[in-house]
Parts: C-alpha cells; structure tokens; sequence
C-alpha cells in the first residue's frame, strides 16, 4: 500500500529538492518585492494574484509526471511495478513540498529587508505556502481520481464536468480538468485567507492564521494519499490507456481548428499556410500575453505608463515576430507548400499576407493590457513593437528577426520588473 | 530531345566542391537510376535539377509544358496537415484534375497507407511519411519524377510496390530519375544508370549494358564499384579487418 511503502527523504532527494527550491526562493523574493511596492489597501487583493501565480507550477507539475511520467513504455518495459511508481510519485510529491518552502522564505528575506512591511509580507508568506502546497496536494488527489475513472472505465461522472471532451478522446479527457480543478480547490482556503486579511479591521496574526493552515494542508495531504491509494488497483490499466491515447493523433481526432478568415486569406496557398500556423499556435501570441497580463497584475499602478509601455513593447515584438520568422518561415511548411506546388513568389506573397494578419494578436494584447491598467502607453507600445516586428522580419533573416523579438521581450520584462521593484513613480 | 537535360551544372557549399560540371539527360518513358556513395552529390544534383538547390553555374531545361515532380529524401510535409490536406493544397495549386485523386488513391492502395489520409503527418512513421509524399508525387501525373532515395524506410512489400508503380510511370511515358543503393531494385527497374563520384559523373551504363546485368545484382553492383574506383572512391572493403 502506498502509505506503508511511502518512504522517507534520502539526501540525495533533499540535495534535489533543494536544487528545486532555489528557484521557489527566487520567485519568492520578487514576488515579496512586487507586494511590497504595492499600495497597502491593494495588498490583499495582489497577494491572491501572486499567490495564483506562484502555484500555478504544482498543477502542471502533476500533470506532467503522475498520468504519463518521462520514459513510460521504457519503465515499464524495465519492469516498472505500479507500487514502484506510485512511490516515486509520492517522493516527487515530497520533494515539491519542500521546494515550495522555497516560496516563503523568499518572502521572508523580503521582509527582512523591509521590516516596517514584515506583518503584509509574513501574511502573503502564509498565502503562497498555503496556495502552492494546496494545489500541488489538490491536483494529485484531482488527478489521482481522474485516472482512477479512467482505469475503472468509469468517466462517466466526468463527462459533465469535462464538457464533452472537445479536445481529445472522452476517455482522457478528466485529465485535461482535473489538476485545474485541483489547483482551484487549492486556491480556495488562499481566498478565505484574503478575505479575513483584507475584511478585518484588526487582521489576525499569522501565528493564528498558522494554526488554521495546518489543518487545512493535512485535509488535503489526506486527500492526497487517498486519491493514490484509490488509483492503485486501477494505476497499470490507466497509465497503459494513457500511453495509447498519446501515441494516437488524438488531438486531431476530433478537433481540426480551421484558419479564420482574416489571418488566412483566400486561395489554397493562404489555406494552407493559415492551417499549418493555426494549429501550432492555437492562440496567437499566448504565452507572450499571459506573461504580460501576469507582469501587469504584478506592478504597481503608479509605476504606471512606463512599466506598461516596455511591457507592450516588449509583447508586440514579440507577437509580431513570433508570426513573422518562427510560424511563417518554418522550412517544413514551405517545403510542404514548395511540393504542393506553391510559386516561390506566390509563397512570398502568402507569407506576407499572413504576417499582416498577426497584427491583430498584437492589437489584442494592447487592448488587453489597456483594460489591466487605465493607461495608454501600453497600447502605444504594444503597436510600435508590432510594426517594429513587421519591419525587422521583412528586413532580417528569420532566424535574426527571432532572436531580436526575444531579447526585446527580455529587455522589456527586465525593465517592467525593475519598475515595479524600485520606488518609481512616487509611490511608497 | 530529352525530357530533362542539364549541362556543365556546378554547386560549391563554401570551398566544398559538389558537383564539378554534370551533364544528365532524360528521356521519356525511361527509368534512369543515380548511384554513389554518400555525399557523393546525388540529392544536390536532384535537388538542382528539381529547382530546390540554387546551381553556381550549369543550365538545366525542361521540356516545354512538362511538369516536374521532385519528392527529396526528407518527405516534403507540413506537421499538423494530413495527407488528405497535402491532396487539397496539390490538387489546387497544381491545377490538377479528378485523375490527380484517383493516382493519389491508387499509388496510396498500393503502398498500403489509406487508414492514415487524416492524420496529422507528425504523427506518421518515418517510412509511411516516405508513402505519403510519393503517393502525393505520383499522384501529379508528372513528365519528370526526381526522387531521391525513395526506397529508404520502406518495408518489403512497399519497396516492390513501389518498384510496381514506377514502372506503370515509365509505361506512361514519365522520365524517372531515382537516387538508390539498391543493385536488386536498381537491375528490376532502371533502363540507364549513371555512377556519381568526386562530383563527376564517372559512369553511364546504357540500356544494352543494363540488360546484361538482368537477374544479376551482383555484376551490376561489381560494376558499380569499379566505377567508383576508377572514379576515385576507396573502396572500404579493401581496407584492413580490424583487429580483434
């Protein structure tokens, strides 16, 4: 059984775990740095952000590892037992926990050095302990449950929840919504925490809100461990049918996204490119927005039009040459659409064609970062990043256009974070 | 006149010499095969002839009106499109008729590929995306059809399958010209072969010499081998046996 063969830490897993916290301290710290430039009426309300933030790692984590870990058809080929691998999910589990300590210490240093916010910055410590572990023990036990169904043939009860499944084949489909509903039941003592933070006029210490999060995280380390301990009949034919529906082209099955119009253009040429770049990139610019958006969220507002600009800045080119030298140039697509017969200067054109249409991912993410924070800047930004973009990939290699899209992007968040860290804009 | 022909063709990569002035030529309704060994030039040479490789100098013509088909040794497919996708895009950029599907659903019966028309090329083995883009080749009806080591990644009976269609192509009247290692397929199949080394075509077997190796691989691959010698090429089984 998984609670009597669960062993203990050896040191080589605490070296990893603590390999694995340095950059949990990390992200502690500017995530401390972030809540201390912050308004002290607005500080709960970033403390719940950044916490989300912070513990969005653990959900992912468990979905990358527990339905389909690195090297199954090896492990198993190896001789793998379910006990072997149910244990060695529970010391990647450990592992995380303690390299989410990783979080509040960071925070701690923070407060270290700004004593006169140590009660704000201890209490958002207590949050992003709680957020992280939270999530990572919620999305095991989600997750656990899920592949439980899917070992037992029993989705059924998952089929409301998933939606039909629109993604996929309906037997995994649980997967797809169980670690995210794992984080959000993480996330809901975070919220009560907040609350009574923010709705008190006297907020309780954290030696007492400590003593109400232990419990909390024992509710879901119990949870946990029941979730694998019911996973464990169920383990090898789930993970078996995992292994099946990943080796087939499930994701095509049953959705094939088609260009839209103002990207694609007519003709089989814009068809065909439209199509390949739809699906490699299902939302334009996502990754580059989310970043953005969370970075937004992170500032203070009074650092205000600059940090807004880079961060545009920074997006657009991003957005812009993304779509320009990686999606549009990418060698298999042209050699495709060259063997398709596609004339060299009617994929030029075509290309272009497409590149025009990127600009409006870019001008979504101005739109979206004009609705985080009532400025202009960042709109401008995002703009003159596109347009920048646009030129350099008609100008420069792809390869070129690419990396200056990066580096600007890096540039641009650098000069964001450092706005938001430093007492710009005459906040305290 | 020849389908395809090219004169004096040269193409360095830096101070890498490839081809040092190549002169092919090819008929219709003949199946010429390219051999040498690797690196020899054979995928720039077919990749130049198939206008993918920009040629330093040389001249190569086609036939007025004739359509050319070059599938290189890496199947020329998008990822996330299907071959059924790959069908659409020819069929429409090509200006092809009805008959382009039935040579694509035929070519493709043959090699045994049909339950994989709608998905997503990625997810294909290496030797059913060989199928794909050949069936795609074959499907365009070409006057020329370049290919470039079509046989690799294919099974047994795909391999004499292919050999099947290839020569229902010559029967048509297509100018094949196909880089392969292969003396079995090369004797089966080909009406003229040429031997490629140091850049130079150092061997031309016509089809008189090529009916005198029928049903013997090995003379035909002896044959081969003292070309490349001549040529220039160390022969590797003449070096020493490594000691155990």
């Amino acid at each position: 059984m998984v609670r009597r063969s669960a062993p203990a830490l050896d040191a080589g897993a605490l070296t990893r775990a603590t390999w694995l916290g340095l950059p949990a301290l990390a992200a502690g710290a500017l995530a401390g740095l972030g809540l201390a430039a912050t308004e002290v009426g607005m500080r709960p309300d970033r403390a719940l952000v950044l916490t989300g933030l912070l513990a969005v790692p653990a959900p992912l984590l468990v979905l990358l590892w527990l339905p389909s870990p690195p090297n199954a058809p090896l492990r198993r080929a190896l001789g793998e037992t379910v006990e072997r691998r149910l244990r060695a999910t529970v010391r990647l589990l450990l592992r995380a926990l303690l390299a989410s300590l990783g979080l509040p210490l960071g925070i701690g240093m923070v407060a270290l050095l700004r004593p006169e916010q140590a009660a704000d910055l201890e209490r958002f410590a207590l949050c992003a302990l709680l957020g992280s572990a939270g999530a990572l023990l919620g999305g095991v036990a989600t997750t656990a449950w899920a592949l439980t169904a899917i070992g037992a043939a029993r989705t059924d009860r998952f089929e409301k929840l998933a939606g039909g499944g629109v993604y996929g084949p309906a037997l995994i489909a649980p997967l797809l919504y169980a670690p995210a509903i794992g984080y959000a039941a993480g996330m809901m003592p975070v919220g009560l925490l907040v609350a009574t933070w923010a709705g008190l006029p006297e907020p309780p210490g954290w030696q007492l809100l400590a003593r109400g999060v232990t419990p909390v995280l024992a509710v879901y380390a119990w949870l946990a461990l029941r979730g694998l301990r019911s996973l464990q009949p169920h383990a090898a034919t789930a993970w078996l049918r995992m292994e099946e529906a990943l080796a087939t082209p499930f994701a095509y099955d049953r959705s094939r996204p088609e260009p839209p119009s103002w990207l694609a253009g007519p003709g089989a040429l814009g068809q065909l490119l439209g199509r390949a770049w739809v699906r490699r990139h299902p939302l334009p610019a996502a990754a580059p927005l989310v970043t953005a958006l969370g970075l937004a969220l992170l500032l203070p507002r009074d650092a205000g039009d600059f940090a807004f600009a880079v961060i545009g800045v920074g997006v657009g080119a991003l957005a812009a040459t993304r779509g320009a030298a990686q999606a549009l140039r990418e060698p298999e697509v042209a050699a495709a659409a060259r063997f398709c017969g596609a004339d060299p200067g009617a994929l030029r054109s075509a290309e272009a064609r497409l590149g025009d249409g990127l600009a409006l991912p870019a001008l979504l993410a101005a739109l979206g970062l004009g609705w985080v924070g009532p400025v202009v800047a960042g709109p401008v930004g995002v703009l003159a990043g596109a347009l920048f973009g646009r030129v350099l990939s008609r100008h420069a290699g792809a390869a070129a256009t690419r990396n200056a899209g990066r580096a600007l992007f890096a540039a641009a968040t650098l000069a964001a974070l450092l706005a938001g860290a430093l007492p710009f804009g005459g906040h305290s | 006149m020849s389908r395809l022909g090219a004169r004096a063709v040269r193409k360095a990569f830096g101070r890498n010499e490839v081809l040092r002035g190549v002169d092919v030529d090819l008929h219709a309704g003949e199946v010429c095969f390219l051999l040498g060994v690797n690196g020899a030039g054979k995928s720039t040479l077919l990749g130049g002839l198939g206008g993918e490789v920009a040629l330093d100098a040389g001249v190569v013509k086609l036939e007025p009106d004739a359509r050319l088909v070059f599938v290189p040794q890496k199947p020329p497919l998008a990822p996330l499109l299907t071959p059924s996708e790959h069908l659409e895009a020819m069929v429409a950029l090509r200006g092809l008729g009805a008959e382009a599907r039935t040579r694509y659903a035929s070519a493709a019966e043959a090699l045994g590929i049909t339950r994989f028309f709608d998905a997503p090329a990625r997810t294909l083995s290496g030797g059913t995306q060989q199928k794909v883009a050949l069936s795609l080749g074959l499907s365009v009806g070409a006057d020329v059809l370049l290919l470039d080591e079509p046989w690799t990644g294919l099974d047994i009976l795909s391999a004499r399958a292919l050999r099947r269609l290839l020569q229902a192509e010559r029967d048509r009247g297509a100018a094949v010209l196909a880089a392969s290692h292969l003396p079995e397929t090369a004797v089966a199949l080909a009406d003229r072969a040429v031997v490629l080394a140091g850049g130079r075509i150092v061997a031309r077997l016509d089809p008189a010499r090529m009916q005198g190796f029928a049903g013997d691989p090995r003379a035909f691959e002896a044959a081969i081998v003292e070309a490349m010698v001549e040529g220039g090429v160390q022969d590797a089984a003449d070096a020493p046996a490594p000691q155990g």
